[in-house]
């Protein structure tokens, strides 16, 4: 008798534990999950028609793909690419964080700093609520744009150097805004900011409102665009001694500072937005 | 002059955005020297401020950057 009762606790108590693991899981994926879905619309959207991002080599072939249909080569790359970014960082948050301690030491130190300060940063912008919830949604944008930019140490092409991938993100960043203010103020308060200071100014606002993904998405690809350039220029000279050291500010500073400055743009338009 | 010539010197042209963005960021950064020498506690709000400054100033050259590119590449492999 008493062991059943005890079995039955023991039953229920794992499936409670299975249940709060699914509920941390879907948490921690959700980022990831908007990112794939937009990227996925936007290339079946788009992907098929478009020749391909113009990367420097000119001729590129053409796949052909069971679902999408004929996709140039880059575009393809780029999307596999963003899919092995996406699922290592799965891997990180589904393995690494379990072993997280109560007292840090080494990788956790920096990675505890970067997560604390990513939430005093959005929540001194947008306030307690709405900053603890968009905040796992800016360290997704930088550890993949982080993570997608530094490819190009290990000799493959940046994913941001392509411009669906950047424009993928700035229409996340489209929805996202959108999403928060109408779930925290209201479809109204959104659609009456068109007409905030004079009515006849909702055109002018519209569009300075569509531009916003555009662009992000053009400033991100012409940064790292620029700085591939830059070093191909330069490995095209030597490739001895002097590459490394340029390196060190394209590769590293250079996208560093570009992740920064795209989720603190996201950030601050979506603040606007919820004035 | 043959149409690749006209179209490196359109895609030179579009990048003359980058004289605007220059001079906005230049301008920006020594009022933001002489505030922080002005108030040197203020440095933190100062710095952001400039960031987000900056990085609205050198749009409009990532963009002569985005439109060259696209003239080169577009028009340049068709030509």
């Amino acid at each position: 008798m008493e062991q059943t009762k005890q079995t039955t606790e023991q039953y229920r108590n794992k499936k409670r534990r299975f249940w709060h693991g699914l509920l941390a899981f879907l948490k921690v994926i959700y980022p990831y999950i908007v990112l794939c879905a937009v990227y996925g619309i936007l290339m079946l959207v788009f992907g098929p028609k478009d020749k391909g991002s113009e990367h420097l080599s000119v001729d590129v072939p053409n796949i052909t793909l069971p679902v999408v249909g004929t996709v140039s080569f880059s575009i393809f790359c780029s999307a596999l690419i963003t899919l092995c970014c996406i699922l290592f960082l799965l891997y990180l948050n589904l393995f690494y964080f379990k072993r997280l301690t109560e007292y840090p030491k080494k990788l956790q130190n920096y990675l505890q700093l970067f997560v604390t300060k990513l939430d005093d940063f959005s929540i001194g912008r947008v306030g307690d609520v709405i900053g603890k919830e968009i905040s796992p949604y800016l360290f997704a944008l930088a550890t993949y744009i982080l993570l997608g930019s530094g490819l190009e140490l290990f000799g493959l092409t940046a994913v941001t150097a392509d411009i669906n991938t950047t424009a993928g993100l700035g229409l996340c960043t489209f929805l996202v805004i959108n999403y928060v203010t109408i779930r925290h103020k209201g479809l109204k308060f959104r659609a009456q900011s068109y007409l905030r200071p004079a009515p006849f100014i909702a055109p002018m606002k519209l569009l300075s409102d569509l531009t916003v993904p555009i662009s992000l998405a053009c400033r991100l690809y012409g940064n790292v665009l620029a700085g591939m350039i830059v070093m191909e220029l330069i490995y095209s000279i030597t490739a001895f001694l002097i590459p490394p050291i340029m390196s060190i500010y394209f590769n590293l500073f250079h996208m560093a500072l570009q992740s920064y400055i795209f989720v603190f743009l996201s950030l601050s338009y979506v603040g606007e937005a919820l004035d | 002059m043959s149409a690749i010539g006209f179209i490196a010197i359109g895609a030179g042209i579009a990048v003359l955005s980058g004289i605007g963005a220059g001079l906005g960021i230049g301008i920006a950064t020594s009022k933001a020297v002489e505030a922080v020498a002005r108030q040197p506690e203020a440095q933190g709000k100062i710095n952001t401020v400039l960031l987000l400054g900056m990085v609205m100033a050198e749009t409009t050259a990532i963009y002569g950057f985005v439109i060259s590119l696209l003239i080169l590449f577009v028009f340049g492999s068709k030509a």
